[in-house]
């Protein structure tokens, strides 16, 4: 068995060689190298962009000036996240008419070298009318705050809400109202990897190679922005996705092929990493106030949020921030009536793309960080607040009361095991002793949360608040694997989701080994996505914690399909009963005979004179898998209940920290997670996702985050003014799997990709606020600087004086 | 003006024609072919572009082709002699040190420079070596034990 | 990055008289760690660089007299890890091992590091504020929270160099060559410049100048010393405040004191008032507290920054304290 075990990498070799195949590795003859000219401002008007005089400047062969991509391409089609608009918005890949955040990409250039390029996008022209910009949620909302689309009027472009319950009945029927009101800053999880794209167009094929999570939004975009019929699409070795390189990333695969086109020869285009930080996306601001409706005990009868989201400056991904939330809404508990209430409202700030868990960390944050409220207020243990709450082992598979569909957990048992592993008495005592000695020496908090990992998304899942929308987005997922067992007894094959890093090759070799019955060394990924030979999917993405359903899947089934005519293949020369047949390590046998993969595919492929009637020649198998669980709620009922996401990982993490008095600095001592992903394929794989995941929610809530001045102008475009973490300030993360099978999954898995990333800001927030106990403090917003520690030590006053 | 740049990389003696503009990175990648020296930033900060100069780790996008004249460079790609991989290479694989690979040459030239000034760092030593470099996929966790898994294969083979 | 002329002189003289008249045509390069990051950023486009790494006065450390010759062009890690700094002067090893990361510190030159320009992402950024020749800081109204406590205005930038305020601290000293083989020895307290005397500089550099060598007398026999930094994060970060303390103990009691800080005002700040406050004194918690709060008298906070200022006052207590 291979499934389980933590099969040595495939992809590592290559890497740690420098072997790795990245975009901008690709060299092609007489390629060209684009730069983009990016608005200076945040909001204006462009009245004319002259592009002749870098036009005339040594090596440059193309300029695309706003004018021309109107006049080449149609604009992108509303997207899912953009259909709650009140009216149509055409949205182009550069931007036309107006700039809408610092770093809206204007013109491009291309030259035979980069630094031309780059020394030609000074030559343009551009002629701005400067509009008031708007930099915050509170300055856009203003009735007198300047239109960003003029065809909304206002700049809140979007409200609704969901229901489920009886809401106003829980709250009539309480003991108390908790009220809260939290934020969530801007973040970004900042792939090493900015963006890039090369375009190599024949009068027969245009081919794109490009870094994207999400190969078909490229290939819909520019079939439909360009009107051209052959695309294909190449996604080599990815450097991180996290979800920043779904959506935005196609304005530049457009513009890079418009100007493909224009040339006529091969076009590279590498973003930088300050283009990436003002705008390759964000995830975007989060504005809460929560009402909890309890009962004395801490049950909690109902709840009420108000959600406002900063979407920055695009409709393209109005609700996204705010439909994902449906994906764990009601977290961990049973909970029976809620009332979510959103609001989009657009600001000049770079547009908002999922992120790691997208939404998720902020919903979850309300949860948990209201679940300590609750406790503060009732005078009750926070961890006896929340077990009170839970969803109880007897209660699977559970239904949450808006339609998603819990298969498995056991979630007193996660609490039991990281308080355990935590020592959590022992802090406890610690932290007691410390505060009996006053003011010496750090002070010290424990935080514990948990939260379920939602995975394997549904594509229906935004109709649940866009009942009037004409545009079906899709349902459910459908992903594709093509396994091929070659001449000579090797295995190859192809998955329809890139990988981003996330060890899609080694895990699918397991899958493949188990199934087959091949060594895992005699199996590897024919080529990364290629839209040429993988194969497509719904969800022919890396995206939405979709990998262990649906490509664990589409792989198992080609595999077992692939296993069936082996089978076949093998019963008949062996002349052995299918029965009898055994597959182990690349030889088949029956009883004394054997036979290995490699004369089966000489057989296969060369001598069908040895085929058994009627055999299909060849030993490859295509399978697609959609859920098989999909429904019920596939579709939106009439009451909004959708399943959102097919399967819910979930982890209690337990953060300890040192909080230094005089100058407010977190060390966070101890961070202790024990987590249930399901059936563990490669244990190592799932660890490194869960340590990457932690780590980047723990960096969120102590300090990354963008910095806007007032003027739309981002003041962090390095990844050191961003803060992002080191070494030095990550800490050790301690990990217990507690795995809990699925039971509608293939092997019992459930997702990783996301998961550490959903709890670890609140379980850092609440870790702090119990540190700071004796100020009698409350953290409702991140991040936790330095500064804003110490100010919520010593109040702002004596500071601001 | 153009420049003429004699330097050794990974132990072959090359002569490259640049501008005074060209970065090391630059001439490494688009002039010698050695795209396993990554850029992530070009502006020192995330260590993607990470070789050795002289033996000592340097980011290649914060110099000048022209400053690495008369230099002794190695890149990841010189790292290992042969077809195996070299111990610190090694580890990384072993401990699955690496997601999206992308940060991994530098880091995989971090830890060689680490280990050869000390055979024997403290996890505190090795995390503060490795701070030079940015890594968004892993947390760290494996990157720091693959250094220390590695530190002990070189100690055990000499 | 607009292109430039390079050559590599042979003497400090040709390098010298390469330099021209005019701030910002000709930029002398060492490490390149900052420059180049300004290049790219078009902050500056010198028309020629001016190589002097390889030039022999500026290279390596010296013992000389009661001293320590250090090239201007001395890596970082050199003096970090070079014994006669270690034992002559440990305070400015300490703070050298806090510049940057460790590969910063083997590009980085102790030279390029007190010459280094501000962090300020205004300036950064390019708007076209006072170092930029404008007419305006945009920090003053702006997003300000790294920004000087102490000595600011018109320009709120702070000094970045964390070799700088030990460099005073230990009364140490610039060797600067100018052409046709002029030189002219400036102590560091003078080298530095505040906006009031030159909005666009931070130092009295020249353009036709070079740094060529700092010249640290030993620190006092007997005398103890600390680099501690605060910075957002644990490592890379620049300073929101680091304190240069060196003291020497006479039966307990301090006789002898120098406190320099960055990363506070626009350029190394010696606290003198916080060496009055602890001169005499043992060092206890109540007088470390009390240095610490003369430490930041007079610093006039701007609108974000306010957090500096107690900051501050616990980094140069613990300072102390970490010398008792």
């Amino acid at each position: 068995m291979h499934i389980g075990r933590s099969l040595r990498s495939k992809e590592a070799p290559r890497h740690v060689s420098g072997r790795g195949r990245f975009v901008d590795d690709l060299v092609l003859p007489r390629m060209l190298h684009a730069c983009i000219l990016r608005s200076p401002y945040a909001h204006a008007r462009i009245l004319g962009v002259q592009g002749q005089a870098a036009a005339a400047l040594p090596g440059v062969k193309g300029v695309l000036t706003p004018d021309e991509v109107r006049e080449l391409s149609k604009p992108f089609k509303p997207g899912r996240y953009a259909s709650g608009l009140r009216v149509p918005i055409p949205e182009y890949s550069g931007a036309v008419g107006k700039v809408r955040y610092v770093g809206e990409p204007v013109a491009m250039v291309a030259a035979d070298t980069r630094a031309r390029a780059e020394d030609a996008i000074g030559a343009i022209d551009v002629d701005y009318e400067v509009l008031p910009a708007s930099s915050t949620i509170a300055a856009a909302s203003e009735p007198t705050a300047a239109s960003i689309y003029e065809e909304l009027g206002s700049n809140v472009a979007w409200e609704g809400h969901v229901s489920y319950g009886d809401v106003d009945g829980a709250f009539k029927r309480a003991h108390s109202i908790v009220r809260e009101r939290l934020t969530i800053h801007r973040y970004s999880s900042t792939p090493l990897e900015p963006f890039a794209c090369v375009v190599h167009r024949t009068p027969e094929l245009l081919t794109i190679w490009c870094n994207s999570q999400s190969p078909d939004v490229i290939y819909e975009a520019i079939t439909e922005a360009l009107g051209i019929d052959a695309v294909r699409v190449i996604v080599p070795d990815v450097g991180g996705g996290f979800g920043q390189k779904i959506h935005l990333i196609r304005k530049y695969a457009v513009m890079t092929a418009l100007m493909a086109v224009k040339t006529g020869r091969p076009v590279k285009w590498i973003e930088d990493r300050s283009e990436h930080m003002m705008a390759g996306g964000h995830s975007c601001e989060q504005e809460f106030n929560v009402e909890a409706a309890v009962a004395r005990d801490g049950e909690v009868l109902g709840i009420k949020i108000q959600d406002t989201d900063d979407v920055g400056g695009s409709i393209s991904t109005l609700t996204i921030h705010f439909t994902n939330k449906l994906n764990n809404l009601f977290n961990t508990y049973k909970v029976q009536h809620l009332r979510l209430e959103g609001r989009s409202v657009l600001t000049n700030k770079c547009p908002v793309v999922p992120n790691r868990g997208i939404g998720k960390p902020g919903m979850c944050f309300v949860w948990e960080r209201i679940m300590d409220r609750i406790a503060q207020e009732l005078s009750l243990d926070p961890i006896a607040v929340r077990r009170r709450n839970l969803i109880e082992v007897s209660d699977f598979p559970y239904t949450t009361p808006n339609g998603n569909i819990y298969g498995s957990g056991d979630y007193h048992a996660l609490l039991d095991k990281v308080l355990k592993n935590v020592d959590y008495g022992d802090v406890r005592r610690r932290q007691a002793e410390s505060r009996q000695k006053g003011v010496v020496g750090p002070l010290i908090g424990i935080g514990v949360v948990i939260g379920v990992e939602p995975g394997g998304r549904n594509a229906a899942r935004d109709m649940a608040i866009f009942p009037q929308s004409k545009q079906m987005p899709g349902a459910g997922g459908v992903e594709g694997a093509t396994i091929k067992l070659e001449k000579n007894g090797s295995v190859v094959f192809t998955l329809g989701s890139p990988s981003c890093g996330q060890s899609h090759e080694t895990t699918a070799c397991q899958i493949i080994a188990d199934v087959l019955g091949a060594g895992p060394e005699r199996i590897a990924l024919a080529s990364t996505f290629d839209s040429a030979r993988s194969p497509w999917g719904v969800s022919a993405s890396n995206s939405g914690n979709n990998f262990h359903l649906y490509d664990v899947g589409a792989v198992h089934g080609a595999a077992t399909r692939l296993r069936e005519k082996v089978i076949v293949l093998a019963a008949h020369l062996l002349q052995a009963d299918k029965s009898a047949v055994q597959i182990e390590n690349g030889v088949v046998s029956a009883g004394d005979r054997s036979m290995s993969f490699a004369e089966l595919g000489k057989i296969a492929y060369g001598n069908q004179a040895m085929l058994p009637k009627g055999f299909e020649g060849g030993l490859e198998a295509t399978y697609y898998h959609s859920h098989p669980h999909a429904d019920p709620l596939m579709l939106p009922d009439m009451q909004g209940r959708v399943r959102a996401q097919y399967t819910f990982s979930s982890a209690a993490h337990a953060a300890v920290v040192e909080v230094d008095r005089e100058t407010g600095r977190v060390r966070v001592v101890r961070y202790v997670i024990v987590s249930d992903n399901g059936t563990l394929i490669n244990p190592s794989v799932v660890d490194g996702q869960i340590y990457g995941s932690a780590a980047h929610g723990i960096s969120v809530a102590l300090g990354e985050g963008f910095v806007y001045g007032q003027d739309g102008q981002l003041q962090t475009l390095t990844l050191l003014d961003y803060g992002k973490s080191t070494t030095l300030e990550t800490p050790h993360i301690e990990i217990e799997h507690f795995p809990v099978p699925d039971p509608f999954t293939t092997l019992g898995q459930k997702a990783a990709g996301e998961g550490a990333a959903i709890p670890s800001p609140a379980a850092i927030a609440s870790a702090v606020e119990d540190a700071l106990r004796p100020f009698g403090v409350t953290v409702r917003d991140l991040p936790l600087t330095p500064e804003r520690v110490w100010r919520m030590m010593h109040g702002s006053e004596r500071v601001r004086a | 003006m153009k420049h003429t740049v004699d330097l050794t990389v990974n132990g072959e003696a090359c002569s490259e024609t640049v501008e005074a503009r060209t970065l090391l990175v630059h001439l490494l990648r688009d002039q010698l072919g050695l795209t396993g020296t990554h850029v992530g930033c070009v502006v020192g900060e995330c260590g993607a572009c990470s070789v050795l100069v002289d033996g000592k780790l340097v980011k290649s996008c914060l110099m000048l082709a022209v400053q690495a004249d008369g230099r002794d460079v190695t890149t990841i790609e010189g790292l290992s002699g042969g077809a195996a991989l070299h111990p610190v290479q090694e580890a990384f694989v072993q401990r699955f040190a690496l997601q999206c690979g992308f940060c991994t040459p530098g880091f995989v030239m971090a830890a060689h420079a680490l280990l050869c000034a000390n055979p024997d760092p403290t996890e505190a030593e090795i995390r503060q070596v490795l701070s030079s470099n940015l890594c968004m996929c892993t947390g760290y966790v494996q990157i720091v034990e693959a250094v220390k898994e590695a530190a002990a294969r070189l100690r055990s083979c000499t | 990055m607009e292109n430039f002329s390079y050559s590599r002189p042979a003497t400090l003289r040709d390098a010298t008289a390469q330099l021209g008249k005019e701030h910002g045509r000709v930029a002398i390069i060492a490490g390149g760690t900052d420059l180049l990051g300004e290049m790219k950023d078009e902050l500056a486009a010198p028309a020629r660089l001016v190589p002097v790494r390889h030039l022999r006065e500026m290279q390596g450390v010296r013992t000389v007299g009661a001293g320590l010759r250090i090239g201007a062009a001395t890596p970082l890690v050199d003096v970090v890890e070079n014994r006669a700094v270690q034992e002559q002067a440990p305070l400015l090893a300490m703070a050298a091992v806090k510049v940057g990361t460790p590969a910063i510190r083997n590009m980085g030159t102790i030279g390029g590091n007190i010459c280094q320009r501000p962090r300020c992402w205004y300036y950064r950024n390019n708007y076209p504020c006072f170092k930029h020749g404008g007419s305006a800081c945009f920090s003053a109204l702006g997003e300000n929270d790294f920004h000087a406590i102490l000595e600011g205005g018109p320009s709120f930038i702070v000094h970045p160099s964390d070799t700088a305020p030990a460099l005073v601290a230990l009364g140490a000293s610039a060797r600067i060559a100018g052409p046709g083989g002029r030189e002219r020895i400036v102590p560091l307290d003078a080298f530095f410049v505040t906006p009031r005397q030159d909005v666009r500089r931070e130092n009295v550099l020249q353009p036709d100048e070079i740094l060529v060598e700092l010249q640290v007398p030993n620190a006092p026999a007997g005398s103890r010393a600390t680099y501690v930094k605060e910075m957002v994060r644990e490592t890379w970060n620049f300073a929101l405040c680091s304190v240069a303390a060196m003291v020497t103990l006479s039966n307990g009691v301090v006789s002898d004191v120098r406190i320099v800080m960055g990363g506070v005002a626009p350029v190394p700040y010696r606290a003198l008032k916080a060496e009055a406050a602890i001169r005499g004194q043992r060092l206890t918690e109540t007088t470390a507290a009390a240095a610490g709060a003369a430490a930041v008298e007079g610093a006039r906070p701007l609108a974000k920054n306010g957090y500096k200022v107690p900051l501050t006052q616990a980094t140069v207590k613990r300072a102390l304290l970490s010398l008792a």
